[in-house]
């Protein structure tokens, strides 16, 4: 504890300067008149007599300054000094002060804004259970050399049904909607999401409930769509009753299942959807992406489903094996031992 | 009678203060300069100016209490005394440094023997 009553007394030496210098003083003039005396006892006349004081005691003010040193906190002294003094300067000119604190303030509002970005896009994880199991499938197209996440949808069906590998494969694409409620329209981001997304990602509902498995069975049967906890509150005043009620979707009545909780965003920090809605939906809500599909007979509705997904992104898949192990299998090779 | 005047060793000058109170009780910071260079008969050269920095140091440190009083020629002086954490301090010093004085003296009379 020997530091702390040298800390107080050093603290106290800054407090008490005025005090302290005074009695310094007195002790070193004290000392000298001492040495004086004693010299002029010995014979010298006065003069000569202060002139050996000094030099017996060295360098006076030299002493002071190292007391003043021991006794203070000179490092936070003098910069104390140097703050008074640059807020003395800072005020002395105005102009000068208004440019440096614009400059500061958007130079560190900039790197703020950067930061969180760059913090949520490459440091943060996922806001769902165990974000360091998923991965991303992905394949090398062998013609052009190209790594793509855009699987057919029987080539998903068949991932998810036939993996040894993955606890679970999902899928999900963009789409945008014209989303309608009491007489008002506007685009919402939509995302289609395979019947395993929520489950998958281990999301749970903030209010009714999500898609499930039972919601992706039959193609265009399934009117539901899980509202964004940001879309929630925006559009429809976080209004709990909206759960249960129909909101237009494109022209078709879709009824609200439930509210995802606020920090979940999806599998994709850019998109943020606004609405959800069930795979088996894509056949009603693709169909404006007609000209894009290619090698489908429409008349199965499967495949025109699958077909839709050339163009989505799949898949983030929890593994309960390893995470490790599961990063390091090639899907690809993993599905060709099937 | 080829004299040579130490410098005071670094560290050293704590240990000297202490004793000196402890020996002599009470003492103003001109008294111990004076003792000081009695009991050294001269030998050391000793700014007396750096004694008041030390005696401070040493008094943070809780091993001296200063008191103002009046000296023997009524004159209006800081009296130094040792403290009871100071005694043991000097004890441990002391201890110390005769540890290190004498491996010094085995080392280098060792050196010269070789």
């Amino acid at each position: 504890m020997e530091w702390v009553r040298i800390l107080a007394s050093r603290l106290l030496g800054i407090f008490r300067k005025r005090n302290l210098e005074t009695d310094l003083d007195a002790e070193l003039r004290a000392h000298m008149d001492a040495l004086t005396e004693e010299n002029i006892r010995r014979g010298m006349n006065e003069q000569e007599a202060r002139h050996a004081a000094r030099r017996e005691f060295g360098g006076l003010e030299q002493t002071k300054e190292s007391y003043r040193e021991q006794r203070g906190l000179p490092f936070f002294e003098t910069l104390a000094q140097d703050l008074r003094y640059a807020l003395r300067m800072l005020v002395k000119n105005p102009g000068f002060t208004a440019v440096t604190v614009l400059t500061l303030a958007l130079g560190i509002g900039a790197n703020t804004g950067l930061f969180s970005l760059v913090n949520s896009v490459l440091l943060g994880n996922l806001p769902v259970r165990n974000p360091e199991e998923l991965v991303v499938i992905k394949y090398t197209d062998s013609r052009s050399q190209d790594t793509e996440e855009d699987f057919s949808y029987p080539m998903y069906q068949a991932m998810r049904d036939k993996n040894t590998v993955f606890a679970n494969v999902l899928t999900r694409s963009g789409v945008d909607f014209n989303a309608s409620y009491g007489g008002q329209s506007e685009r919402a981001v939509g995302e289609i999401v395979s019947g395993n997304y929520f489950e998958t990602l281990g999301v749970q509902p903030l209010l009714g409930r999500l898609i499930g498995p039972e919601d992706d069975r039959t193609p265009g049967a399934h009117p539901v769509a899980v509202l964004s906890y940001g879309y929630w509150q925006r559009r429809f005043g976080s209004d709990p009753t909206i759960v249960g009620r129909a909101i237009i979707l494109n022209n078709n009545p879709i009824r609200v299942i439930g509210i995802t909780p606020p920090r979940f965003y999806g599998t994709e920090m850019a998109r943020n959807p606004d609405i959800r809605v069930p795979m088996m939906m894509a056949t009603v809500f693709r169909r404006l992406l007609g000209t894009m599909l290619y090698e489908v007979r429409s008349a199965d509705p499967l495949a025109f489903a699958g077909a839709c997904f050339l163009l989505g992104v799949v898949a983030g898949v929890a593994a309960y094996l390893p995470a490790q192990r599961a990063t390091q299998v090639d899907p690809v090779v993993a599905l060709r031992y099937e | 009678m080829a004299q040579t005047r130490g410098e005071v060793l670094q560290g050293t000058l704590d240990l000297i203060v202490l004793k000196t109170l402890e020996a002599l009780g009470p003492l103003h910071g001109y008294g111990i300069a004076v003792r000081i260079q009695q009991v050294s008969a001269d030998l050391l050269k000793l700014n007396q100016g750096t004694l008041y920095p030390a005696l401070l140091r040493l008094e943070q440190r809780g091993w001296i209490s200063s008191k103002w009083g009046v000296s023997d020629n009524n004159r209006k002086a800081k009296y130094y005394s040792l403290t009871r954490s100071g005694r043991k301090q000097l004890l441990a010093e002391t201890e110390s440094w005769e540890r290190m004085a004498a491996l010094m003296t085995r080392l280098l009379g060792r050196a010269e023997g070789a």
